[in-house]
Formats: C-alpha cells, sequence, structure tokens
C-alpha cells in the first residue's frame, strides 16, 4: 500500500514525460514562459472581479491543450489543491455580512448564506486556481533544467537555484531509497499486522531513512569536491529567444494589460 | 619532480565512528603505472581511495600525490586525480548528464568551448552522448557507471582513481571500459588505480597489485605472483581469476604442466595451449581445435 503510495508521488513530484513532447509550449523559451505566467499569476492576484479570472484559467486551459497535454489530466492536476482550498473557503458564504439568499435554523438561533458571502468564497476558490494553473502548465511544459537556467538568467540568487537543483535530483533517490526499504519490509511480513505495529516499524523506517539521507548528502558533498567545486555551481546555457518566443511574450503582456485596465476603467464587468 | 604518482605512508584512518579502517598503510604507485587494489568486503579499499584523492585526511601518517602532500593542496589534488566513486548516486546530481560531465571541467575555470569540447568528448568515449540531455536519475545503473566515469574523464586526470568500475556493467561494456582505459594509458600515460574484487576484470586493466585486508596490506607485488600466493587469496577470501584457477587444475590432475607464474588473460593461456602442443605428441589432431592467436 505505502509502496504504491510512493510509486505515485514520485510520477506527481516531476514527470518530464510532456516537458519533451512538442507541443506549442514546449517550444517557447522557458525565459519568456517564466515572465508571461508570473504575470499571469500577479494579474489573477490583483483583480477584484470574476470575470478576469475566468478568462485566466481559460486561456491557460486552451494552452495547456496547445500544448498537447491531456484535458483529464490536466484539470485533475489542477484541481486536486482545489479540494483543500474549498475547504478553507467553506466558512465563508457564513460569516460574511450581507445580503441573505437562504436561512437555516429557527428564531433566535439563524444561520445565513449572503450573496456576498458566495460570491467571496467562490472569488476565493477562483483566484487560487487562477494561481496554479499557470504554475503547473509551467512545469509540466518545461524540463526542470531549463526552468533553473531561466531563473538564473532573471537574478534568483544562485544559493537558491543551486539548492533547488540538487534537492530535485535527490527527491527521487530519497523516494526510491524509501521504497526499496518498504519492499524489503513488505516481502517479509506475511500475515497482517496490527496498526500499532505497522506505525511503530514505520517510525522507525523514518529514523533509519533520516540518517542514510543524511549520510548520502555527506558523500555527495565529498564527490562534488572530489571534481573541485568550492562553493557554487557554475553552468552554460545556451538559450535564444525567436520570433515566436517574441509574439507569444507580447501577446501575455497584453492580454494582461487589458484584463488589467478592462477591470480598473469598469468597462463591461461585474 | 617527484616521479611517484601516489605515495601513501604508514597511514591510519579512523572514521568518527571509532572504526579503524585502515592502519599502517603503505602504498607506492610510479608515474604512468597500472595498479590494483584488491580485498573482500569492508577491507578498506573505498576509504584508501579517499586518501588518495584528498577527501579524507588521514589520522596518522600522510599521503602524497604527484609530489604534493595532500594535506594543505586539496583543491590541486583534486583537479590531478580523477575519482570515479563505487556508488554513482552519489556523484549524478546535475538536472542533466550534460550539465554533470561539464561540472567538473567549469570547476577548473576553462572557457565554454573548451568545456563544451570535453564534455561531448568524454560522454562519446562512453557512449552515451545520444543520453546527454537525459535526467541522471532515469539512466539504468550501468549507464550510470559510464556517466560517472565519463564526468570524470572530461576533468582530463594526470590519476585514475576508480572503485569498482565494473559493477553493473554488461559485458560489452565492461570489454569497451577496459580498451578505453588501456587506450588512456598508452597515448597519454596516465597512472591508474583500480579497487575491486572482479578478478577476471583486473588482468586486462592493471600489472600490479595490493591485497587490503582489514585495514591492512597483506600481499602485494606482480599480478601473477599475487594470484599465485594461494594462502593470501584464500584468507584474504579472494578467488583467483578462473583461467588461473583451470590451469592450476590443469597442473595438479593431467599431465599438463604450465609454467608458473599461471596466465591470467586468454593470451597469455593461448601461449601456454600452444606452448603445450608443441611438445605434445597428439599435436596434429588436437592443433586444428585451438583458434589461431589474433
Ligand atoms: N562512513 C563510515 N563511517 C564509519 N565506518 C565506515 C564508514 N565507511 C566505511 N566504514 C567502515 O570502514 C571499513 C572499510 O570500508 P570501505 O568502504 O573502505 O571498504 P571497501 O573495501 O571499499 O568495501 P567494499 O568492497 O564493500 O566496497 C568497513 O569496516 C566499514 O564498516
Ligand atoms: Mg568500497
Amino acid at each position: 500500500m505505502l509502496s504504491s503510495f510512493l510509486k505515485a508521488s514520485k510520477e506527481i513530484v516531476y514527470n518530464e514525460r510532456f516537458s519533451l513532447s512538442n507541443g506549442f509550449l514546449q517550444s517557447i523559451d522557458p525565459r519568456v514562459k517564466v515572465f508571461s505566467f508570473t504575470a499571469f499569476i500577479l494579474v489573477a492576484i490583483v483583480s477584484k472581479s470574476i470575470l478576469p479570472l475566468i478568462t485566466l484559467v481559460t486561456m491557460t486551459f486552451i494552452f495547456s491543450i496547445a500544448s498537447k497535454i491531456p484535458l483529464r489530466f490536466f484539470t485533475l492536476r489542477t484541481a486536486f489543491a482545489l479540494i483543500f482550498v474549498a475547504l478553507i473557503a467553506l466558512p465563508l458564504p457564513f460569516v460574511t455580512p450581507g445580503s441573505p439568499i437562504a436561512t437555516i435554523g429557527n428564531n433566535g438561533y439563524l444561520i445565513s448564506i449572503t450573496s456576498e458571502g458566495l460570491f467571496k468564497a467562490l472569488q476565493f476558490v477562483l483566484r487560487v486556481w487562477a494561481c496554479i494553473t499557470p504554475l503547473i502548465l509551467l512545469t509540466l511544459t518545461t524540463r526542470f533544467s531549463s526552468l533553473i537556467h531561466s531563473l538564473e538568467r532573471f537574478r534568483v540568487p544562485r544559493v537558491f537555484t543551486n539548492m533547488m537543483s540538487v534537492t530535485y535530483r535527490f527527491i527521487f533517490l530519497f523516494i526510491d531509497e524509501a521504497y526499496r526499504m518498504i519492499l524489503a519490509r513488505e516481502s517479509r511480513t506475511v500475515r497482517g499486522e496490527s496498526c500499532l505495529r505497522a506505525t511503530k516499524a514505520l517510525a522507525s523506517m523514518m529514523s533509519t531513512l533520516f540518517i542514510r539521507s543524511y549520510e548520502r548528502g555527506e558523500r555527495v558533498y565529498l564527490a562534488m569536491m572530489a571534481r573541485g567545486y568550492e562553493g557554487n555551481i557554475r553552468s552554460i546555457t545556451r538559450m535564444s529567444i525567436n520570433g515566436r518566443d517574441m509574439i507569444f511574450g507580447f501577446f501575455a503582456i497584453a492580454m494582461c494589460m487589458m484584463i488589467i485596465s478592462l477591470e480598473y476603467l469598469h468597462i463591461g464587468v461585474v | 619532480m617527484s616521479d611517484l604518482a601516489v605515495d601513501v605512508k604508514d597511514v591510519k584512518y579512523v572514521y568518527p565512528d571509532g572504526c579503524v579502517a585502515l592502519d599502517s598503510v603503505d602504498i607506492r604507485v610510479v608515474r604512468g603505472e597500472r595498479v590494483a587494489i584488491l580485498g573482500p568486503n569492508g577491507a578498506g579499499k573505498s576509504t584508501l581511495l579517499m586518501l588518495i584523492d584528498g577527501l579524507y585526511r588521514p589520522s596518522k601518517g600522510s599521503v602524497h600525490v604527484l609530489g604534493m602532500p595532500t594535506n594543505g593542496n586539496t583543491h590541486k589534488v583534486r583537479m590531478k586525480v580523477g575519482l570515479v566513486f563505487q556508488d554513482p548516486n552519489d556523484q549524478l546530481f546535475c538536472p542533466t548528464l550534460w550539465e554533470d560531465v561539464a561540472f567538473g571541467p567549469l570547476n577548473m575555470g576553462l572557457d565554454e568551448e573548451e568545456v563544451t569540447r570535453r564534455a561531448e568528448d568524454a560522454l562519446k568515449a562512453v557512449g552515451l552522448y545520444g543520453l546527454k540531455d537525459k535526467a541522471p536519475h532515469h539512466l539504468s545503473a550501468g549507464e550510470k557507471k559510464k556517466a560517472t566515469i565519463a564526468s570524470v574523464l572530461a576533468m582530463n586526470p594526470e590519476v585514475l582513481v576508480l572503485d569498482e568500475p565494473t559493477a553493473n556493467l554488461d559485458s560489452k561494456s565492461r570489454i569497451e571500459l577496459i580498451g578505453l582505459i588501456n587506450n588512456l594509458h598508452r597515448r597519454q600515460r596516465i597512472t591508474l588505480v583500480v579497487a575491486t574484487h572482479d578478478l577476471d576484470f583486473i588482468p586486462m586493466v592493471a600489472d600490479r597489485a595490493y591485497v587490503l585486508n582489514r585495514g591492512h596490506v597483506v600481499a602485494e607485488g606482480a599480478l601473477e605472483d599475487v594470484f599465485s600466493d594461494s594462502k593470501v587469496m584464500e584468507e584474504s577470501g579472494l578467488e583467483p581469476p578462473t583461467l588461473t584457477k583451470l590451469f592450476d587444475l590443469l597442473n595438479r590432475f593431467t599431465g599438463f604442466d604450465a609454467v608458473k607464474p599461471l596466465p591470467l588473460t586468454i593470451d597469455q593461456a593461448l601461449h601456454e595451449i600452444r606452448h603445450y602442443l608443441a611438445k605434445s605428441r597428439l599435436e596434429p589432431q588436437v592443433r586444428r581445435a585451438v583458434p589461431k592467436e589474433s
């Protein structure tokens, strides 16, 4: 049971299947993508009404289809986080003051759902959705290495990007190590175990895993020094922006400007 | 300039947990020599290699590499010594294979053009050029091993130190690795130190051997002599190469009398058999069954 969970998590952490296919976004320069998608997210954060959010989500979905990502997969992946967001938003309709549209309970103890509250909850969920869809789409269509390099180009501190790439590499090793330990245990467990014993075993396994990872870290550091590492990871990258990338970038910026200006000029929006 | 590539003098190494991994170890490797470090699991082979690369500091004694003491010259020593770790997962940490191979040369401060050229050459040498954009964790175990070898070759080391290089390699890759190592040795006079317990492999890549057991050097000398010393071999739990065993049995149970030291490689064995056949009365019939030496 645990082992299949780990296998699934490996799939989820990072799957390079889509980033290597030849869809639309895959062919766009990673820096342009990082820039445009950050702009989308910013718009999602500052926009006050629902329409811009819907526009953003729709646009991201259109891009995902153009990038040959299966619609069902993408919807599930983006909707997964929304379950938690929805839980957080649940009380909003009840606690926001405004005009009630439904009332529960009898005299004295009334709980009412307000239209303002419903609007707020919907807006909250949509806003989070509009923020995570571009992020997920970005990681799905960009190789991790290119993502790191474009972050470096945007002057994200080296310490941070180095840490990200090493973490990324060793998450897999960590999962594999845990997977092997669990398999080894499962293969030696004949009958079903009591819940208590299984929990205890899990706790001891976690500590072993921690020590192993710590020692692995030491050895990796030694191996890096063996190849002349002295504190920062250097890299060579060749990225070039062509006309297509420019057009995509301009389009993205234009979209963002349009959404913002429409909203602040109160033209035809709620 | 010292003509010793590696000079380990009376070294003791104690791990932080108190485990004495090496004690009074003396090892000398001349420039351009090919030396094997043999020994069972836990003998201290990997520990010794870490000391040679200046990654560990000896608890007692000293280690000199190319005339420099490793203490105080760690960076210089590591640029000259290329160490391939036993576990490739310790060594590959970049998002792509190409970056991993370029990591060493970049740290040497070479310009981009040179780094690119070296990384490409190294990847081609181990036959992984086609996988250069792959993520290391998606490589097979044997491919990872080859990748680590490439990552070290790209630094153009003067001393190549390999820890269990044949682990996980299939027989074709093993042969290619032997060819690669010997090419480097022949063309650049690279010094080789190979730790392994794969004794069928070692005669192709080394001339001299040290046998380690429980942290001590228990034997040293030409490969043939070390392998013929059945007492040391048995005590250290080492199985002689298949060919050596075969000729030992032939000597004991048939009229065959191969001269000691016993043959280690196919070529030596062929030579021995030819020699025997030439003397033998059966020569005309059997001769046809033995292929010509290539
Ligand atoms: N990080 C460590 N901490 C404590 N003890 C260690 C550590 N690494 C190795 N040892 C101990 O040092 C001894 C020598 O280990 P070493 O790894 O050098 O052996 P080896 O000859 O390379 O074995 P193998 O053939 O299995 O690779 C062993 O007894 C081992 O238990
Ligand atoms: Mg070892």
